[in-house]
């Protein structure tokens, strides 16, 4: 589920649609979370459905580290990409803030890090100082992310969650040690 | 799946959003089918789910037949009630369009069909709008409701269906792909009161769709809410009204 202050507005002609936050988002924020009603596809559960679904799987479904087509239920298969996102992590089963998100400003994703076939890639307009030009497939999006999906990571516990009710805590805290930081925040026993 | 010519806009804060035709859709167009990746719910895993996400399924799915919980996956869920709608039910999978559509305009479908768990005030604004909209309505309104799907299936073969790729068809529906597929203009349709949910009645405020699905399990609020539900009790707003049903 995306986060509850974002809603989806038309960008242009060629995009399409995009999500954008109605409030501020501050960093490490959980802005989605897996959830039981966003839909998860085996590899190879989906051939059977003949060629007139290739484009809209495509279009509206992505891949996680082990091949799985997920299908949100909401707007959060909306997001769109960036080279230099504003959101990330979608494969720790929930994605946070990676920066401070202002109200209008889209929520992102780095669709190098959603396992891309050789097929998928596009040339890239988001405009961002950074843009690689042409999104690839691309086996290092992970590791080039990764300090600033740690940095918003430690902020998990300061920042309001409302999104906080759909993820186990077991699951933050593999996704916390995914990034190389401690499961669960050291709690500094008060010096007497 | 709803008609790839559409698009989700914002009405009011009373309706919500709405879904509108972006180009001109001829009568006969199948403007809704049921594809498999809306997600069919039984009650238990209904109940089972978060709060926030039972919360969506009961604003956003209707009940089928059988009690489960039929939630689209994309904005075909956000279509909104009309005592003149712009489609009819055939069967388990498909909203026929009974009229042209015109860009701009607003799909809309009967939810009378739906087995809605309550009455609700109607908001459409059409001329001849029933004031009121219940799940006994298709008892007493079937024979129209199924005579403008007759007609309107009696262009079916000749305009465009993007849908039909698409199409999840159940027993019930492929009597209608197989007159679609020899281009009969007329064929016995389901009746739209082959949908009711036997049993289905007015469930009265706050119980909503789970009343219809058969779920029954908690007497002692379902008495609270048939006491809030009598005509002196305040009547809450529209939006919060409809109970999901929306195609």
């Amino acid at each position: 589920m995306i986060h509850p202050d974002t809603e989806v507005r038309r960008v242009d002609d060629v995009v399409g649609v995009g999500v954008f936050a109605t409030a501020f988002i501050p960093r490490g924020t959980i802005t989605w979370a897996l959830d039981p009603l966003d839909q998860v596809f085996a590899p190879g559960s989906l051939d059977g459905l003949g060629p007139s679904w290739e484009a809209w799987l495509d279009h509206h479904t992505y891949r996680d580290r082990e091949a799985r087509r997920i299908l949100c239920w909401d707007a959060a298969r909306a997001m769109n990409h960036s080279c230099e996102p504003t959101c990330g992590g979608s494969d720790l089963g929930f994605e946070v803030a990676l920066v401070d998100i202002a109200p209008g400003e889209q929520l992102t994703n780095d669709y190098g890090t959603l396992h891309l076939e050789p097929n998928e890639g596009f040339v890239c307009r988001c405009g961002a100082p950074g843009c690689r030009g042409v999104v690839a497939p691309d086996g290092s999006a992970w590791e080039r992310g990764l300090p600033l999906l740690r940095e918003a990571l430690t902020y998990l516990t300061v920042v309001p969650q409302p999104l906080a009710p759909l993820v186990a805590p077991a699951v933050l805290r593999a996704g916390r040690r995914a990034v190389g930081l401690p499961g669960t925040e050291r709690r500094r026993r008060p010096s007497l | 799946m709803i008609h790839p010519h559409t698009e989700l806009r914002y009405v009011s804060s009373t309706v919500g959003h709405g879904v509108f035709a972006t180009a001109f859709i001829p009568k006969g167009t199948f403007l809704w089918v049921l594809d498999p990746f809306d997600r069919i719910l039984t009650v238990d895993e209904v109940r089972d789910l978060p709060p926030v996400l039972k919360q969506a399924v009961e604003r956003w799915a209707y009940v089928d037949p059988t009690g489960h919980f039929v939630f689209c996956w994309d904005h075909g869920r956000f279509m909104n009630h009309s005592c003149r709608p712009t489609s009819r039910g055939i069967g388990d999978a498909f909203e026929i369009a009974v009229r042209d559509v015109l860009p701009g305009e607003e799909l809309t479908c009967e939810y009378g069909i739906l087995n809605i768990g309550k009455t609700f005030d109607c908001a459409c604004g059409q001329l001849g709008c029933r004031g009121r909209v219940g799940p006994g309505d298709v008892e007493r309104l079937f024979p129209s409701w199924d005579a403008e799907a007759e007609d309107a299936f009696r262009h079916a073969a000749s305009v465009p269906q993007p849908l039909l790729p698409f199409v999840k068809a159940g027993p019930r529906d492929h009597a209608v792909l197989d007159a679609l597929a020899r281009g009969a203009t007329s064929v016995t349709l389901p009746s739209h009161r082959e949908y009711r949910r036997e049993g289905a009645h007015d469930a009265g405020e706050g119980e909503g769709l789970w009343a219809i699905a058969g779920v029954h399990e908690n007497p002692q609020r379902r008495a609270r809410t048939t006491r809030a539900d009598r005509p002196s009790a305040t009547r809450r707003r529209a939006s919060s009204r409809r109970v999901g049903a929306a195609r």
